[in-house]
């Protein structure tokens, strides 16, 4: 029934006073100014719903608007076609490629947040680094280059093009010398773009040329077999691994790949079908891959040639001329040992060196020719294309540089003026180098000192391509638009090379199209798509040759040996041993809070650099550590603080490169530590990381910052471990599980977990110690970092973090972990060494859930120790109270502190916050929540599918990341669950399980293939 | 009362010449009516000081965030819980006095029971300070107490012993108040009496409109023995849940069942030693030297003596017990505090504790008020360091070596103790300066026979045991405040 | 009639004062009151004065802070919103004995203290009703209501005998300020 009521809105309708009817003409009470937003005016109207479409846009429009070129920032506007793929509040993923590896990067509301390995990448299979993890906080990096540089000056990009092109003409003209100095490239793309230069500009060379150079290898491999290459090393075909200062699962090449390879021949299900392989590492400084080794020897660098000959002469049967021991019987010893082991392991046996040197890594390349290596695990037709420097080009470019004859140099991803051993010969050869440009991201040492600062992108922002080792393909593609006013270096090569392919972009696509998308069985745009989307071809690998040794080895020998003679330090002089340290590598990534604040999986030191010495050498020269020492060698010297470390070679020094950057952003420009570049030298035609120094204490003291000050166990229930010989007879060996293992009753019925009892599982014996999980794990879950002085205070943030105990050896091989015996020892140099990934263990008694007078962190019924910030008022009862201290205090605002400004909270830096976690305020308590958004987001996306969730579905960051596969997480209810299996393993215990807090967390014992030495 | 005629052997409890009850009001009454003296301005400006250090430093915190302070991951409580537990422990002092002692008609309490609860109450509030300071969002403090917040209903964890100690704490302090001032409406109503003009009007406030009348007096006595007894577990049960802190908590070197009767022998300790602190100097200066006697001074050192060897006895327990139990953790702990980075505070906390106090057995020690005075700052600091090594050399080094750490305070840490120590002060010279710092009417009660005057008069009187008289004599030599002369004449 | 209305012995001991209420009552003088600058025992019993029933109240104000704070406790733990907390129960009684200790005391102690404000008419800013100044110091002051039989005359020698240092005749109840 149609009612006839009529009902006013007020007495103005009643009465129809002309106000009202003047208003109701209108659609709406007040005008809309459509016409003023839209004409641009309107931006700075004050309507409140202007205001509304802001707040509604504002998460998009934010990055959108800080990846846009001359807007400035502080504005936001909304989307006003939504893009297609964009959805607020959903991630996208968009595969591409860092160094090499297949990686997916994740993205939200367009701005890259993470980087995750593709599953299916040939080299870590899914596993990536630190410094992939890192990577992309390097794209908000609010020191990079923001817009391009003439003479110091900003210009726009076609007055740059108008200037460099004039240059590049008259040098044509003068017929001058043109030199494009980069690091190793492995991009065809990039490599077809500078050939073409070449070709526009036939007096221009290519030089190529690695911080930390593998020049050594590739010469050797030259001079051996006649192939100038990297060849792929193949660790999971290995036995027997006996290694001679290369650091192969951290920074040797291909750190995550081997970690990968390697812990293949060691990890559960390598043990459970009672198989291990043995790894013997000689070193000097106790490497990541020396922390990890069955045994390890300290070897001065002196001593490496002498024993590479040593086991040469052993495993041959021949003996070299000039053949003499070492003085350590015990090495003497290993060496016999080894090379019988290797040789018993004939075609499954692997010897790999550190050494620069052509002639040790020739030495190297005969005995791995002697062991049948060449076609098992050593692949050099398959090479690697990871590095590919040479450093004699480099020297003679400088040569001619000093001469005048070069008119222009072009750095690509290159920064000589500060890892070149020799600064001061570089920067007077730069000098006299008119034109300088460089395309590097950073105003660094050597930026600084250019002509024309072209700034590239950083890869999440370009198009390219990687083909690290030979036959595998992998594609580039941008996940946001450039940040900053930066363009492509290849396409500015193409631009000065006045190419007809005007982007780099069909630049790469041509040549994907030409060359290698048939390869993968691709073609046309359908083919690039799918490229696109997989991320990778891969041309079935060549049949691995094998090769025989057959130059003469007298002379090898004999530069050996000269060499070695050298190195030995006289008296009150010590070997010095440059290397890299697992997370600031060769120093490019300096910039990166992430990586400083990372600790060396050995030392835990973060921020800085530092001389490690034994503690032999600490006593005689009556030093403490944090002493600051001055070291002398090849006519340099740095001031660097000493460590105490267990297992360094005594007479030696190990000091790591990468620190000590001057310039190219805040980070750096606080003082990291001090640059160890100088003190290499040039030898036999490459650069060599060892010398002979002189130290002198300075009397000064530095704290240095670590983030652990106790190195032992103390025998307690925290790490246990067995020997191989005692796991193939019991299993179950020292973890307690054969009823050695008490029943430990509950006072009350535990809770039920109806669906899902989540649950991790942590291998010791896969876990190398490296911390990409510590990176991963910030990324994801937005932990902030503190910088030095707060570590110093011992207050990291790290969620997870890797534990790193020694056990020393007294002289009857017996394992010391009780502080008060290790001071009797006289020789700590003999260590064993565990790494602990150590997190929230989610226990189900959780004593920190008991004490918290809030409530702020209670069980979940999932069996998750939950963690309510909002409520938290900040007791920090519940951290005193975790037997495993892994809770973490915000002991300042991080986010919104002037003195935390140059680490996260920069304003764009922000921008790689993950949105799905907040960030912490002070005063509140945090830590491991299990990724818990992940299993959210995968309860969810099971939900909507209508299914329960799968195993494997929901990966959390740290396990995602890790190579090494040694974090397994999964739901505990489901019997086949890969964890469930895991935690089944008769090696499985927990960590201070007698205090009955019942952990989340189960450890599997570490196991170690020591035996054979004793026999 | 009258009719109780108490034994010539006991020792005085008031001395002096002519007190009358006239005379005690004006002697106690002095520093209330009179304007303050040199000593009092002087120890005030100190103590003011003080308590504005005290306002910077947390300001400080607050502005910043705790991390101003010396904590680190491994050791979340350090000079803040340190400084919150020894306060609190000083505090029970006080209740001590005026209701154990009441219970145990100790008479001698009466003349220093009001300072001393005064005490407690200045004590505490220094130690309430400290539990919100120490939060990392003390604003959100509120979110302790059992009330409806935003999050539904999300109440608070009655687990947590954080919890138990927030009603401890807070019934503790509002129980003392309560005694405390009913304690106090005689003495007002005295001042309000012998007063004038806009001093009267506020006293008068204050008195509650107190008459002394007898049905007043007769509720006003239930109330105080009641109030006595059941401060009484009160007391004991508040360091024993501050103890729970510790004791009910998984760390080895805390998790200790000995702790609740270790910790309330500690309070009284401390408690009794600040009493002694406060008194020697508050005699003095304000010149009670005949009502606060040697024989106050005395006896509360032998408790001082009893306490300190019940603390030595329960640390004795303690290694006994690690050593023991076979506890691997437990072991170490122990261990540690001697051989430890921190062996130096562990020496401060026995030896201050422990061995100091026991020179408390000779005599002479006892009645020496310089010595007494040190003794019982030795016992202040020592129990200071007893809750620091309990503290800090627990957390520094528990069960995962890796995370093993060292404390270092920084100078905010170090102001916010000295600070409330300038407080605790400033709040004690107000008090002694507005209100009488000893019950009037509770000394009174006394005069008429435990006064020197009194048991003089009977000695003159004759029909004493001279035995026993001599044996009184011999125990007043040791009194500062008698004139030993007029004996050797009776 | 004088205009006395109240007649007040004022002694300096209170011996003295206690023999001197044996006198009035002997003499049937009926007593208003004493006051007093300190609690004088056995005083109650000769005025015939019953005890104090606040310890029963102390007693019911404990039972109910008890019982308040452990059905809270259950209410907010067991009940509303029942939690895992560190695996224990949802009603872990033995947790909850120092809150309901706590608050059993706190109860109690404010209960009987206000109880005992209440019933003696004490709190903030009453007008003390003080019949003579120094009774509060040094006074031991019996009061009578000067409208008995007895003469005036009569009481004021009783209490001369008795050894009264003072004797007033007040024409006002209160000497005090309203």
């Amino acid at each position: 029934m149609d009612s006839n009521k009529k009902y006013w809105k007020g007495l103005e309708e009643l009465n129809k006073t002309p106000e009202f009817v003047e208003k109701n003409k209108h659609e709406f009470a007040e005008p809309i100014p459509i016409e003023d937003v839209l004409s641009g005016d309107g931006l700075l109207g004050k309507t409140p719903r202007r205001d509304f479409l802001k707040a509604v846009g504002f998460g998009v429009g934010a990055v959108t608007l800080a990846a846009c070129q001359k807007v400035p920032v502080h504005k936001s506007i909304p989307y006003l076609i939504k893009p297609e793929e964009v959805t607020p509040g959903v991630a996208n993923y968009y595969s591409s490629t860092y160094e090499g590896h297949a990686i997916l990067v994740k993205t939200r509301e367009g701005r890259p947040i993470k980087v995750e390995g593709n599953p299916n990448d040939l080299l870590a299979k899914g596993g990536l680094s630190a410094q992939a993890q890192s990577s992309v906080l390097d794209l908000y990096d609010v020191s990079r280059v923001q817009a391009p540089l003439v003479n110091g000056e900003g210009k726009a990009w076609n007055e740059v093009d108008d200037y460099v092109k004039l240059e590049l003409a008259k040098i044509q003209d003068s017929g001058k010398k043109i030199a494009i100095i980069s690091s190793s490239i492995s991009s065809p793309s990039t490599l077809a773009v500078i050939a073409d230069f070449i070709t526009a500009h036939p007096t221009a060379k290519h030089i190529m040329y690695d911080a930390v150079s593998y020049t050594g290898i590739i010469q050797a491999n030259q001079n051996s077999f006649g192939k100038a290459v990297l060849p792929h090393y193949n660790f999971d075909k290995a036995d027997v691994i006996v290694s001679f200062g290369a650091d192969f699962l951290s920074t040797w090449i291909s750190g995550e790949e081997f970690t990968r390879q390697y812990v293949s021949n060691r990890n559960n299900k390598s043990l459970q079908s009672k198989k291990m392989s043995r790894h013997i590492q000689f070193e000097t400084g106790m490497s990541l891959t020396g922390t990890n080794a069955d045994v390890r020897i300290p070897l001065k660098p002196s001593e490496e040639g002498v024993a590479l000959i040593n086991l040469y002469n052993a495993i041959t049967g021949t003996t070299l001329p000039g053949t003499k021991k070492l003085a350590d019987n015990a090495a003497n010893n290993a060496i016999t040992i080894a090379a019988k082991e290797l040789a018993a392991a004939k075609g499954k046996a692997l010897v790999v060196a550190g050494s620069n040197d052509v002639a040790t890594q020739t030495l190297v390349n005969a005995i791995n020719a002697a062991l049948g290596s060449y076609g098992t695990t050593i692949d050099l037709d398959n090479n690697s294309n990871q590095y590919k420097g040479n450093d004699a080009d480099l020297a003679a470019f400088i040569g001619d540089a000093k001469k005048g004859d070069i008119a222009a140099v072009l750095f690509l991803d290159a920064n000589p003026v500060y890892d070149y051993y020799n600064t001061k010969e570089i920067t007077e050869a730069l000098a006299k180098v008119p034109l300088k440009i460089s395309f590097n991201t950073s105003l660094d040492e050597t930026a600084a000192l250019a002509t024309v600062v072209a700034p590239n992108h950083h890869y999440l922002e370009s198009w390219g391509d990687d083909s690290a080792i030979a036959g595998y393909y992998t594609v580039m593609q941008p996940t946001i638009n450039p940040v900053y006013n930066t363009r492509q270096a290849e396409e500015s090569l193409l631009i000065w090379s006045s190419s007809a392919t005007k982007t780099y972009y069909d630049y790469v696509r041509n040549n994907w199209d030409k060359n290698i998308l048939a390869m993968g069985g691709l073609s046309g745009q359908k083919g690039w798509e799918t490229l696109l989307q997989t991320g990778f071809v891969h041309v079935a690998a060549k049949t691995a040759g094998a090769y025989s040794f057959s130059k003469d080895l007298n002379a090898v020998a004999q530069t050996i040996l000269t060499q070695s003679t050298s190195l030995v330090a006289g008296d009150k002089a010590y070997e010095l041993h440059l290397y890299q340290s697992s997370a600031i590598r060769d120093g490019k990534h300096a910039n990166n809070p992430w990586l400083q604040e990372l600790p060396d999986p050995v030392s835990k030191v973060t921020w800085d650099n530092f001389a490690a010495m034994s503690l032999t050498d600490l006593k005689a020269l009556n030093l403490q550590e944090g002493d600051v020492i001055t070291i002398d060698a090849n006519g340099t010297s740095i001031a660097l603080p000493v460590l105490l470390q267990p297992g360094q070679a005594e007479g030696t020094i190990s000091v790591a490169v990468g620190y000590g950057r001057a310039k190219g952003g805040a980070v750096i420009e606080s003082g990291i530590g001090k640059n160890a570049y100088p003190l290499y030298s040039f030898r036999n035609g490459t650069v060599q990381g060892s010398a002979v120094a002189k130290i002198s204490a300075t009397g000064d003291q530095i704290i240095l910052a670590q983030t652990q000050t106790h190195h032992s166990y103390e025998g307690r229930n925290v790490i246990r471990d067995a020997s191989f010989t005692e796991y193939k007879k019991n299993p179950y060996v020292n973890s307690g599980k054969d009823g050695e293992h008490k029943d430990y009753k509950s006072l009350w019925e535990n809770y039920d977990r109806p669906t899902y009892n989540w649950v991790m599982a942590i291998d010791l014996n896969a876990c190398t110690g490296c911390g990409a999980c510590v990176v991963a794990c910030n990324a994801e879950n937005n932990v902030p970092v503190v910088g030095r002085d707060e570590v110093r205070r011992r207050r990291e943030m790290h969620w997870i973090r890797i534990d790193r105990y020694y056990t020393f050896n007294d002289e009857q091989g017996k394992g010391v972990t009780e502080e008060h015996e290790i001071d009797k020892l006289k020789n700590i140099n003999n260590v064993s060494v565990v790494h602990q990934p150590m997190l929230c263990q989610h226990c189900d008694h959780a004593p920190c859930e008991t004490v918290c007078p809030v409530l702020a962190t209670v069980h979940s019924s999932e069996g998750l120790n939950h963690m309510a910030y909002n409520r938290c008022v900040g007791t920090r009862y519940c951290a005193n109270n975790c037997p495993f201290k892994v809770r973490r205090f915000n002991w300042f605002n991080y986010w919104n502190d002037s003195r935390f400004e140059n680490y996260l909270a920069e304003q764009h830096t922000q921008l790689v916050l993950n949105p799905d976690v907040v960030t912490r305020f002070r005063g509140v308590m945090e830590k491991c929540s299990m990724c818990i958004q992940r299993i959210q987001a995968g309860k969810l996306q099971a939900k909507m599918e209508k299914r329960p969730v799968k195993d494997g579905d929901i990966k959390v960051a740290c396990q995602q990341t890790c190579s090494a596969n040694a974090i397994v997480f999964g739901n505990g209810n489901d019997p086949e669950s890969e964890v469930s299996k895991a935690l089944r393993s008769e090696r499985t215990y927990y960590v201070l399980e007698e205090l009955n807090v019942q952990p989340g967390i189960g450890y599997q014992v570490k196991v170690r293939n020591t035996n054979e030495l004793e026999a | 009362m009258a009719s109780h005629k108490e034994s010539i052997i006991r020792e005085p409890l008031v001395t002096g010449k002519g007190i009358t009850y006239a005379k005690v009001t004006d002697d106690i009454l002095a520093p209330v009516e009179n304007k303050p003296n040199r000593a009092w301005w002087i120890g005030f400006t100190f103590a003011s000081l003080g308590a504005c250090l005290w306002v910077f430093a947390v300001s400080w915190t607050f502005w910043y965030g705790i991390g101003s302070w010396g904590l680190n991951k491994t050791v979340g409580w350090a000079w803040d819980i340190t400084g919150f537990v020894w306060w609190v422990g000083i505090g029970h002092a006080g209740t001590l006095i005026s209701a154990v002692l009441l219970l145990f008609r100790q008479k001698w309490r009466n003349s220093i029971n009001r300072s001393a609860e005064a005490m407690t109450i200045f004590a505490v509030i220094c130690a309430a300070t400290y539990v919100v300071s120490h939060m990392g969002r003390p604003w959100m403090a509120l979110y302790c107490l059992p009330l409806p917040n935003q999050y539904g209903s999300l109440w608070v964890n009655f687990n947590s012993p954080l919890i138990w100690d927030v009603f401890a704490i807070s019934t503790y302090f509002s129980v003392s108040l309560v005694f405390w001032y009913t304690g106090l409406l005689p003495d007002i109503a005295t001042i309000r009496d012998r007063g004038t003009g806009w001093y009267r009007r506020i006293y008068s406030v204050l008195s509650f409109g107190w008459t002394g009348s007898v049905k007043t007096w007769q509720r006003f006595e239930t109330v105080s023995l009641i109030l006595a007894g059941i401060s009484t577990p009160l007391v004991l049960s508040v360091h024993t849940i501050v103890s729970m802190d510790f004791a009910t908590s998984l760390e080895p070197g805390w998790h200790t069942t000995i702790f609740p009767p270790y910790f309330v022998a500690g309070a009284i300790f401390s408690g009794f030693a600040m009493v002694q602190t406060l008194l020697l100097v508050t005699r003095k200066v304000l010149g009670l030297e005949n009502y606060i006697t040697m024989f106050h001074i005395e006896s509360m050192n032998k408790i001082i003596l009893v306490t300190g060897s019940v603390v030595g006895v329960a640390y004795i327990t303690e290694f006994f017990i690690a050593y023991y139990s076979g506890g691997e953790y437990e072991q170490y702990t122990f261990l540690n505090r001697f051989i430890g980075p921190y062996w130096w505070a562990a020496c401060m906390m026995y030896g201050c504790n422990v061995l100091m106090t026991q020179v408390m057995w000779f005599k002479r020690v006892r009645t020496n008020i310089a010595m007494s005075w040190v003794l019982s700052i030795i016992v202040n600091i020592g129990m200071w360091f007893e809750r620091f090594v309990i503290i800090v050399t627990s957390l520094h080094r528990d069960y995962i070596p890796s995370s093993w750490a060292m404390f270092y305070p920084t100078w905010v840490d170090v102001s916010v103790f000295i600070g409330s120590i300038g407080v605790f002060f400033t709040l004690f010279l107000l008090f002694i300066r507005v209100l009488p710092s000893i019950a009037m009417a509770e000394v009174k009660l006394l005069l008429k026979d435990q006064s020197e005057e009194y048991k003089l008069k009977q000695i003159a009187e004759g029909h004493l045991d001279p035995e026993q008289v001599e044996f009184y004599k011999n125990s007043l030599k040791k009194f500062d405040s008698v004139d030993i002369s007029v004996y050797e004449n009776a | 009639m004088s205009s006395t209305k109240y007649i007040l012995g004022l002694f300096d001991d209170p011996d003295v004062m206690m023999h001197g209420i044996d006198k009035l009552q002997k003499n049937s003088v009926p007593i208003y009151d004493v006051y007093t600058p300190m609690p004088i025992h056995g005083i109650e019993a000769k005025l015939g004065i019953k005890d104090s029933r606040l310890g029963y109240a102390a007693f019911m104000f404990g039972c109910l802070g008890g019982t308040t704070i452990l059905s809270m406790v259950y209410y907010f733990l067991g009940y509303d919103w029942p939690m895992n907390i560190g695996g224990k129960i949802h009603f872990a009684l033995p947790d909850y004995i120092p809150v309901t200790f706590e608050w059993s005391v706190l109860f109690a102690s404010f209960g009987m203290a206000f109880t005992f404000f209440y019933s003696t008419h004490l709190f903030p800013g009453r007008a003390p009703r003080v019949m003579d100044l120094r009774a509060t110091n040094d006074r031991f002051v019996i009061a009578i209501d000067a409208k008995g039989s007895t003469p005036h005359e009569d009481i004021t020698n009783i209490l001369k005998e008795a050894g009264a240092v003072e004797i007033k005749h007040n024409d006002r109840k209160y000497v005090s300020y309203e």
